[in-house]
């Protein structure tokens, strides 16, 4: 009887144990990001892949910060630190540092490091017909993507690879064309120095493709690459800022210049899209479609799409890459869109050269209207009182940047919008897009 | 029959062969042949065999060159070259082959006493008495006897006289080639004896294939031959020794030569290396050619054997039958030890009363488990003999100072992370006290605690199997069981280093709880404190396992009739008497701590063990007779609610009761398996059916014990391999001027040093540079410093930190180290101030930052000298010490953020210590010393 209760005893202490779960891993099944980084968003640094100063040239390097801020900037160059630069900025406030005041050696990328987030940074190029823009990523993504290249004849397409971090990078550059991949063992497995960069002339290995599209996979280290498109003098520089199914433009063209989308999918699956236009008046809504296969690219004219100012929106039904260029005799600019509409927004550099004709672009996507509140912003905070302005539902406005001696602003609204800024003289012209603050 | 004086006295009487023995009628054929190895002895010992009164009707040299032949020419007696051409050679109608020695001096009527000795017994091989040819009236052989490794024993002295004492025809082992007749059938059969073989080898050989052919051996001591030992003289000792290994191989089945081989080579060695030292200098020499000829020679010896196995009739029980018991080589340094060793009076009637029962001893097979288990410790544990314990999970190595671990274990400064006043987990002291015993030798006390657990628990698992009255074999299969079974292997290979010394424990807390209540009190005084100690020695390992004595004790009274309530009740007061063995740590931590928090590898046995533990287990139950079942029952219980509660990780079972239920598993498993084993012998008269049953479930504990054979291929006892020593060595190597500062280990939960904390999508923790060690194992509770560090690390995976290494740097964290890919990884991808370092294990980052772990105001970096800061000469002012922040660092302190900020006095920083942790612990030492002077107390009074 007793050795038949231990039998029942232990049996039940047998099923107890067989059903007894294991313990949920712990910590380690999250997955790795690896691929590729959110839209870029305000943070504590920065990193501008190209600005240039020599004789002709100079860029100047501008901050936007929210909060009280030290800034510090560090010039990487053949392996070691060659220059740091501090800076301290009241918040919120901006600043535009000429490069050549640090450096003139050329071309010589940064990094630029605050104390306090949220803040942005970006780069305005200026010389004798050039004005090239754009700003600084905060993130160094795995891969990146980056359409919008052309090497038809006498238009340089150099791709800037910055690699300031301590370790070697080991990078392979695939390239996609108007033909279908571009097989290119020069752009396979190129070696970055740590704190140091490379710049690869695409116009050398891949000549006369029109719409050039690269993807620079990340083997080994991180790198942020930049794209750097010239047209005579001018030139136009852009980087990835991630990938998205939407993406706004609220700045299309200025002046004379034929403006184009570039947009490539770098995924395993083919993607549809539909492009809306904005104008001061109203949408259109799929105005254009297309379809872009597996790592495919396309480049489409938006010239003609709509009269005076308007926007793009891009819609696609997977993730895509989009940058707008617009090009002209001897003049081109480029800008990557907003990846998402947000309601506050930085644009450092807007307003910063005094020599061009800068415009703040504001575009409304949203069905309800919106108020947007600017603030002019100099190393002394804020310049004068905010400006503002209405945008009807589904519809883009611009302001004129007449105040001279900014050096950026700071754009919040009632309602999600998106943004960017021009400048223009009468031999080039630049864009560049907003970053976004985070809620 | 004519009587001399011997040195003492006494008339010895000499046999007279003046009137040789009749001869017998002529019923044997013989051929004599002479072994020739120095040729100059021929002549003399034709003469000698001339004279033999049975006369010989063939004679024939064997070996031997052109002299010999010419002699034998001369002699008109044959001559042959070797024994094969001696079998051809033989007249057929021969029945016997006398072999004799060129160097031996038979009597007259040697051979005719040989064959009539030989024929009156039946004896297919016969052995002359051997006198020695300078002193004929000393013994040199009467036959004789080998141990199972074939050395042999003649039991006789060096200078024994022969006094007709051992005259009786007898069988022996073997008989001594100088003067051999063989069965002329048996010898062609045989092949003649083994040329490769030397003199006393060969005997050895030829009487044992004989045996092992059917044949009887016996000596025929009537036949006497004077030996001038010139073969013996003139052989190395190694040929001896090598030729006896060769017969070894010949002859024994393979199942006899699985331990006879092995244990050969580790006695013969063990042996030699004594013998180096006693005065036989080339005796490891010796043993190393003998090991070489018979590696040369092994292919011949294959041959030999599967000769023999044609010829086989009988098996190895009939050669074992004229051996004597254990080991004559160990027998011979037993004898030399005790004569080299002086005793008082005293001693030496102890030790009488120890030689009397020597014989007894060599008969145990005790001796020969222990032999085996320590070939088991030696090479299960040979990586920790040669590199110390690895470094993985809970399993560090130990500090060079035991003193300093002390200093933290009695209210100092528990370095572990960032530091904490909170008291150490038990076990560090346990360890710690041990390593200071042995002087602080850290790879000392790393063996002794590892290999020596293994070995005390096996001991430990026999000993509790006794006190069940199981059997020898039951003994050994619950001790292999124990460590050998699934539960202590997973424990083992989790890396639970105390855990696997608990399992060396346990075994002794439940053997002594369920010792029956003694009677007198202060032997009973002692029985508690005893019981308290190896519940204590227990618990401090694995602390919930204090309970395991009680519960074991309670589910053996309740399950079974054997058991009485007295030794609950004295389980109950051992309990309660070892808890202040457990202080301070067991008075600081809370019961969430003790119960729910800490990792443990969840228990998932394999499918041979739980079928092995299943058939031991239910056919025990079923077939067992009451008693069996009884203690069956009861392991069964203990394993299988042991292995239930090693298995509730997923219910948010702590780590420590997990262990617990480990060791219950492990216990009630080798209680279990030994029942089982010891099933068949209890039988008697039982049905076909409960006999099957009953050897079913010996067979299943049988397959559970083998289970040990897995702990032998790593050398580490079941530990995983090294994860975090020399993988971390560089860090000592690239270590500042002020020493290694702090490293970060990210990576799993399960595949860090010790404990670890969690963060979004890995596990880290800190340790010091020169790697982890045993104190750092069990993290203490997060304050402020590991909170900041939490946050920092979360915002360098979040990206937002650009330089990390600026951020660490106040933590004193000078490495960052990835075992595999995770979130913190892809983040220092993008970093300015972290470089890589290549050719590492790991991911390795170096941060390029200056961030010692104390720095002074003047930017001079302090010392870590565990578990305090010296500054260098000179050296003064404010220091900001990078560990928790509390306020005995120092009289003049402040807090600098989470860490310290102290004025030192004479360049040292020390942590003032914790009055009440440290008052606790020493109440713990002294608690400790008391039980230890109890039980002595106690055991004099039983022995007295």
């Amino acid at each position: 009887m007793r050795r038949s209760l231990v039998a029942v005893l232990i049996g039940a202490l047998a099923v107890a144990a067989w059903l007894a779960p294991p313990p949920e891993p712990t910590g380690v099944d999250l997955p790795v990001t690896t691929t590729t980084d959110g839209p870029a968003v305000a943070s504590n640094f920065s990193n501008c892949a190209w600005a240039i100063a020599d004789d002709t040239r100079d860029t100047l390097i501008s901050i936007v910060t929210l909060r009280d801020a030290d800034v510090q900037f560090t010039f990487p160059v053949g392996g070691e630190i060659r220059e740091t630069y501090p800076e301290s900025l009241p918040g919120p406030g901006a600043s535009a540092i000429p490069l050549s005041a640090i450096l003139s050696l050329g071309v010589s990328p940064a990094v630029v490091e605050f104390t306090d987030a949220p803040a942005a940074a970006g780069v305005m190029a200026a010389g004798e017909g050039l004005l090239a823009g754009d700003l600084c990523p905060s993130s160094a993504s795995k891969v990146w993507v980056l359409p919008g290249g052309a090497t038809v004849q006498d238009r340089p397409l150099d791709l800037q690879l910055f690699n300031p971090f301590p370790e070697d990078a080991l990078v392979t550059v695939e390239a996609t064309s108007e033909v279908g991949f571009e097989p290119a063992p020069e752009l396979e497995r190129v070696s970055v120095p740590g704190r140091s960069w490379r710049t690869l002339a695409l116009g050398e290995v891949l000549p006369f493709r029109e719409r050039l599209s690269v993807t620079v996979q990340t083997e080994q280290g991180r790198i942020i690459p930049a794209m750097v498109q010239t047209n005579g003098t001018d030139q136009a520089v852009w980087t990835d800022v991630g990938r998205s199914e939407v993406w706004e433009f609220p700045l299309i063209v200025v002046g004379a210049l034929q403006p184009f989308l570039a947009i490539a999918n770098d995924g395993p699956l083919e993607v549809t899209y539909s492009l809306d236009i904005f104008t001061v008046d109203g949408p259109a809504e799929g105005v254009a479609e297309g379809l872009l296969p597996p790592d495919g690219n396309d480049r489409i004219s938006l010239a003609g799409l709509a009269e005076g100012t308007y926007g793009v929106r891009v819609r696609a039904d997977g993730p895509v890459s989009a940058v707008v260029i617009a090009e002209g005799e001897g003049q081109v600019a480029a800008t990557s869109g907003a990846p998402l509409a947000a309601r506050r927004w930085m644009l450092p550099g807007a307003g910063a050269t005094s020599a061009a004709r800068s415009s703040l672009w504001f575009l409304n996507t949203g069905a309800e209207p919106i108020t947007v509140t600017y603030q002019f912003l100099d190393a002394g905070g804020a310049v004068e009182g905010p400006g503002k302005i209405t945008l009807p539902a589904g519809t883009v406005r611009t302001v004129s940047l007449d105040q001279v001696g900014i050096s950026g602003v700071i754009a919040e609204s009632t309602g999600p919008f998106s943004t960017a800024w021009s400048a223009e003289t009468d031999l080039a012209t630049a864009f560049s897009s907003g970053v976004p603050i985070g809620e | 029959m004519s009587r001399i004086p011997i040195h003492n006295g006494i008339l010895m009487s000499i046999p007279d062969h003046s009137q040789p023995m009749a001869a017998p009628a002529p019923t044997a054929i013989v051929a004599t042949a002479i072994i020739v190895r120095n040729e100059s002895q021929l002549e003399a010992a034709l003469d000698t065999l001339a004279r033999q009164s049975y006369e010989s009707a063939y004679t024939a040299a064997v070996g031997g060159g052109e002299r010999v032949q010419s002699v034998a020419g001369a002699r008109a007696i044959g001559w042959v070259s070797d024994m094969h051409a001696l079998i051809a050679e033989l007249p057929p109608e021969t029945t016997h082959v006398w072999l004799v020695h060129d160097d031996a001096s038979p009597r007259k009527d040697a051979l005719a006493a040989l064959i009539e000795g030989a024929q009156r017994v039946d004896a297919s091989v016969a052995g002359s008495k051997l006198l020695r040819a300078d002193q004929p009236g000393m013994l040199e052989s009467v036959g004789a006897a080998t141990d199972a490794f074939l050395v042999p024993y003649s039991g006789l002295d060096s200078d024994e006289m022969d006094q007709e004492q051992y005259d009786v025809v007898r069988d022996v082992a073997f008989v001594f080639g100088a003067s051999t007749l063989i069965r002329m059938d048996l010898f062609k059969g045989l092949g003649g004896t083994d040329p490769l073989l030397a003199p006393q080898a060969a005997g050895i050989d030829l009487s044992y294939r004989a045996r092992a052919a059917g044949g009887r051996v016996v000596v025929v001591p009537s036949s006497e031959v004077l030996h001038a030992s010139l073969c013996s003289s003139q052989t190395p000792a190694w040929k001896e020794e090598a030729g006896r290994f060769r017969t070894m191989l010949k002859v024994y089945s393979p199942v006899t030569l699985g331990w006879t081989v092995p244990l050969s080579i580790v006695i013969g060695l063990g042996y030699a290396l004594v013998m180096t030292f006693l005065g036989r200098k080339r005796a490891l020499v010796d043993a190393v050619l003998a090991g070489g000829w018979n590696l040369i020679h092994l292919p011949s010896t294959l041959t030999a054997r599967r000769r023999m196995r044609r010829s086989r009739m009988t098996g190895d029980e009939e050669l074992f039958r004229y051996q004597v018991h254990g080991s004559a080589l160990v027998r011979e340094l037993s004898d030399r030890f005790s004569s080299k060793v002086h005793w008082d009076d005293r001693a030496a009637e102890r030790l009488s009363g120890l030689v009397e029962r020597r014989r007894a001893f060599w008969h145990e097979p005790g001796l020969y488990a222990a032999l085996a288990a320590l070939v088991f410790l030696l090479i299960a544990g040979r990586t920790i003999l040669a590199d110390g314990i690895p470094s993985v999970g809970l399993t560090m190595p130990l500090p060079d100072s035991a003193w300093a671990t002390l200093r933290s274990y009695a209210g100092g400064w528990n370095t572990s992370g960032l530091g904490s006043p909170a008291p150490l987990h038990p076990s560090i002291g346990a360890t710690a006290l041990v390593q200071l015993v042995l002087l602080s030798k850290q790879n000392l006390a790393e063996i002794v605690l590892s290999i020596g657990a293994v070995g005390v628990g096996m001991v430990g698992a026999a000993r509790l199997a006794r006190r069940l009255e199981m059997g020898p074999l039951a003994r050994y299969g619950a001790a292999l069981a124990l460590v050998g079974g699934p539960a202590a292997r997973a424990l083992a290979g989790s890396g639970d280093w105390p855990g696997l010394i608990a399992v060396g424990v346990a075994p002794w807390a439940v053997e002594r709880a369920m010792a029956p209540w003694p009677a007198g009190r202060r032997a009973r005084v002692g029985y508690l404190a005893g019981a308290a100690l190896a519940t204590g020695a227990l618990a401090v390992f694995a602390p919930v396992a204090l309970l395991l004595p009680l519960a074991a004790v309670f589910v053996r009274v309740v399950g079974t009739d054997d058991a009485s309530w007295s030794i609950v009740a004295g389980a109950i007061s051992a309990t309660f008497l070892a808890v202040p063995l457990l202080i301070p740590w067991l008075y600081r931590v809370s019961a969430d701590q003790l119960l729910l928090t800490g990792d443990s590898a969840y228990f998932d046995p394999s499918l041979w063990a739980i079928a092995g533990f299943g058939v031991a287990l239910i056919f025990g139950l079923i077939f067992g007779d009451r008693r069996s079942a009884g203690l069956i029952g009861w392991g069964g219980v203990l394993a299988v609610g042991g292995s239930l509660l090693a298995r509730a990780a997923g219910l948010g079972v702590g780590r420590e009761p997990i262990v617990a239920g480990y060791l219950a598993a492990a216990v009630g498993t080798a209680i279990v398996v030994g029942a089982a084993i010891d099933l068949p012998a209890r039988f008697s008269d039982v049905g076909l059916f409960r006999a099957i049953g009953g050897r079913g479930a010996a067979l299943g504990g049988l397959i559970v014990a083998t289970g040990v054979v897995l702990l032998l291929p790593s050398g580490r006892l079941g530990l995983p391999e090294d994860r975090f020593g020399a993988q971390l060595e560089f860090a000592a190597a690239r270590a500042p001027e002020h020493g290694v500062d702090r490293i970060l280990i990210a990576g799993p939960a399960g595949d860090l040093p010790g404990e670890s904390r969690a963060a979004t999508g890995y596990s880290y923790r800190v340790v010091s540079g020169e790697g982890p060690i045993f104190p750092e194992a069990w993290l203490p509770v997060p304050r402020l410093g590991d909170e900041a560090l939490a946050q920092v690390l979360e915002s360098v995976a979040a990206g937002d930190e650009l330089r990390p290494g600026q951020s660490l740097a106040p933590f004193g964290i000078r490495w960052v180290v990835l075992t595999e890919p995770n979130p913190l990884g892809v983040a220092l991808e993008s970093q300015l101030d972290l470089r890589q370092l290549p050719g590492l294990d790991y991911t390795t980052f170096e941060s390029e930052v200056f961030g010692p772990r104390a720095v002074g105001t003047d930017g001079s970096a302090w010392t870590w000298e565990r578990p305090d800061y010296v500054g260098d000469d000179g050296a003064s002012g404010p220091v900001y010490v990078a560990e928790n922040q509390d306020d005995r660092w120092g009289e003049d302190w402040a807090a600098a953020g989470w860490a310290n900020q102290v004025v030192p006095s004479n360049r040292r920083v020390v942590f003032a210590g914790d009055n009440i942790n440290r008052t606790m612990a020493l109440a713990a030492g002294v608690w400790f010393l008391l039980l230890v002077a109890l039980v002595i107390i106690g055991r004099d009074r039983k022995a007295s």
